[in-house]
């Protein structure tokens, strides 16, 4: 009898482990794009690429399809997503591509990163959900807190859009402006830029 | 030997020497003109290229006779190349190269440079015949490929080679066609395709050097091997081997592929019985009438080599680093050309063609008084191979990271969106399509026939 509470409690704990198994979605090769922009006293700039990589996990809670009437609050999450930083070209070209990269100390720190643990559910509306990711944005080895604001979409194949845009100062991450020396004079970079991406991911197993 | 050759007299010449100095410079001096040059005063200084981001380009040069040197050489002035190995089967020159390069690998074998996962990317300088074994070889051990133009000495193997770089994605492949990475040539490029000289009437090109191609060697054998570009059977002739050049300069400005190619090739001066003709002329006709006059002789030096186009509005000539336009009485005012600089050539003015000369006239500043552009084609060339290999091999590694290597499909499919942030290059459609071009103009100069250029021709 006590065997078989023994094994009747390993079953449960089995089973409420697999329960906590997380629901992992992929980012794909396709379907991603990052943009960053300034200005400048010259002219606006912006650098851009397709190349997003990382995963999201959430638990079975997560809205992860579409339901009629989602949930508000908080969810439970873990979201690593980064960009390589040679993966993204400037407007300027061969020229400033190498300007921009040695302004972020690319040799040094190669990755964009952003972390987060949660995302929060502020509206439902119409299929496109809006959340708060309350993380960390790492560029050129310096990690600061960001809340980003990001809206969710379902796609064809379980798959899920993610959109936002948030913007930031690169002297908070160390990065100083880039002055470069032009035929007209030197180039004085704004401080401030808007990042804005669209981020594709779908289920782990199907991932491509 | 390639093409570098054709311009020697572009590192001697400056814009003084040009007007007032020797024979090239009196010719010069019968006709005036407007300068057309792009700047470069955002560039580092002269012979420096910017230090890039991340580590060199390990590099191997297969081929080290002349060419393959002056190759060497320049990687060595190129801040994100390293010349990791050179090859040449001929000791002598094997021996040259390492002291160029002391640091490099040394292999008598092709096959055993390809063999080295320590090189990046290679460079094909050998004879033209040798160049799709390489090429071909070289895709498939994963190299980023630089192929000397002409990149074969048939269609067939130019095809090959061109087929190959369009199966690799991920190897970078640049054909030789030093002028399409040139930044003068660069800046004119949408000067004449947005028709400021107007409708295009006809386009004259030569090249004029007095040297017999012919080289000693210490026995039969070596001196056969060496002097390949005299054997009727595998050189592309004068047109082949350094009229490529300025042929694809002006077929990428005309922005058209010829429809026929009419030539002439004679043994004039070289007669040391040779059968490849030491002076030859080819016209090239295109759609509308359109006529190109190329010519160019071993026999003669005067006035070296130049390109010409002429619009119904001016005439634009280029030599080497710079640019003039002539224009006509009736033609529109374009308005920067008001304070452009004239150049006096004999009974005409030429307007200095310099890039940003209308910002500079706004602000009240002059435009650079000699043109910046001294650092050679080929140094421009070999400037965008690097960038670009780094651009695409970085590509493919942080896309096998993200998303492992499984999908081949969708790594092509990134990579050709890519490719679009490269450095302007020429690549393997740019070296396909002008080499069928001139091996068709060889074939109609050793013929004196009028042959015909067909679309399926092009296609690769």
């Amino acid at each position: 009898m006590r065997h078989l509470l023994a094994l009747s409690l390993l079953l449960s704990l089995l089973h409420t482990t697999a329960r906590a198994e997380p629901i992992r979605f992929n980012a794909q090769s396709a379907g991603s794009r990052v943009r960053v922009e300034g200005k400048s006293n010259i002219h606006d700039w912006f650098m851009e690429g397709a190349l997003i990589g990382g995963f999201l996990e959430v638990d079975e809670k997560f809205p992860a399809k579409a339901a009629a009437k989602p949930a508000l609050g908080k969810f439970s999450a873990k979201i690593e997503v980064r960009v390589p930083i040679r993966s993204l070209n400037t407007s300027g070209k061969a020229a400033m591509n190498t300007v921009m990269q040695g302004a972020i100390k690319m040799d040094d720190h190669p990755l964009i990163n952003f972390k987060a643990a949660e995302l929060v559910l502020k509206e439902a509306k119409d299929g496109k959900l809006t959340f708060e990711a309350p993380g960390k944005l790492t560029v050129a080895g310096i990690a600061k807190d960001l809340l980003l604001p990001v809206t969710m979409e379902y796609v064809d194949g379980g798959k899920l859009k993610f959109k936002g845009e948030a913007k930031v100062k690169m002297t908070d991450f160390g990065i100083k402006p880039p002055s470069p020396a032009v035929a007209l004079g030197l180039i004085k970079t704004d401080d401030e830029v808007k990042i804005t991406f669209e981020w594709l991911a779908a289920p782990a197993a199907a991932a491509k | 030997m390639k093409q570098y050759e054709a311009f020697p007299i572009a590192a001697d010449l400056n814009r003084r020497d040009f007007i007032y100095g020797g024979s090239v410079a009196a010719l010069m001096t019968m006709i005036a003109a407007k300068e057309l040059a792009a700047q470069e005063k955002s560039k580092p200084a002269e012979g420096e290229a910017k230090k890039p981001v991340g580590p060199p380009v390990k590099c191997g040069v297969i081929g080290c006779g002349v060419w393959g040197r002056d190759i060497i050489n320049t990687l060595l002035r190129l801040p994100n190349a390293q010349v990791a190995a050179v090859c040449d089967h001929y000791e002598a020159f094997l021996n040259r190269a390492k002291s160029i390069a002391p640091d490099a690998k040394g292999y008598a074998d092709f096959k055993d440079l390809l063999a080295d996962k320590n090189v990046q990317a290679v460079l094909i300088a050998t004879p033209t015949h040798q160049h799709r074994a390489i090429a071909e070889a070289a895709f498939k051990a994963g190299k980023h490929v630089y192929c000397e133009a002409p990149i074969a000495h048939t269609p067939e193997d130019g095809k090959a080679i061109a087929t190959a770089a369009k199966a690799s994605p991920s190897s970078n492949f640049q054909s030789g066609l030093l002028m399409r990475s040139e930044p003068q040539r660069q800046f004119l490029l949408p000067f004449i395709r947005s028709g400021a000289a107007g409708k295009n009437i006809k386009a004259r090109a030569q090249r004029h050097k007095k040297e017999s191609w012919r080289r000693a060697a210490a026995n039969p054998e070596r001196e056969k091997e060496l002097n390949w570009r005299l054997d009727r059977k595998i050189s592309t002739g004068l047109i082949g081997e350094i009229g490529i050049q300025q042929i694809d300069v002006l077929n990428w400005f005309l922005n058209t592929k010829p429809l026929s190619v009419t030539g002439f090739g004679s043994v004039v001066h070289w007669a040391d019985g040779r059968e490849v003709p030491d002076s030859i002329v080819a016209v090239f006709e295109y759609p509308g009438g359109v006529l190109l006059t190329y010519e160019s002789t071993l026999g003669n030096s005067f006035d070296a080599d130049y390109e010409m186009l002429y619009g119904t509005d001016a005439a634009v000539m280029v030599r080497q680093n710079k640019a003039w336009m002539f224009k006509e009485a009736d033609s529109p005012l374009l308005g920067w050309e008001v304070y452009a600089r004239k150049d006096d050539f004999y009974k005409e003015t030429g307007i200095a063609l310099v890039a940003n000369a209308t910002k500079l006239a706004a602000l009240g500043e002059k435009p650079a008084e000699e043109v910046p552009f001294t650092n050679t084609p080929l140094f421009h060339a070999l400037d965008a191979f690097l960038y670009n290999s780094r651009l695409i091999g970085g590509a493919v590694e942080d896309f096998v990271a993200n998303f492992g290597d499984g999908d081949a499909a969708a790594l092509r499919a990134y990579l050709v969106d890519f490719a679009k942030n490269k450095m302007p290059a020429a690549g393997w459609q740019e070296g396909y399509e002008s080499l069928v071009t001139v091996l068709k103009a060889n074939e109609a100069i050793l013929s004196g026939k009028k042959l015909a250029f067909t679309k399926e021709l092009f296609e690769v």
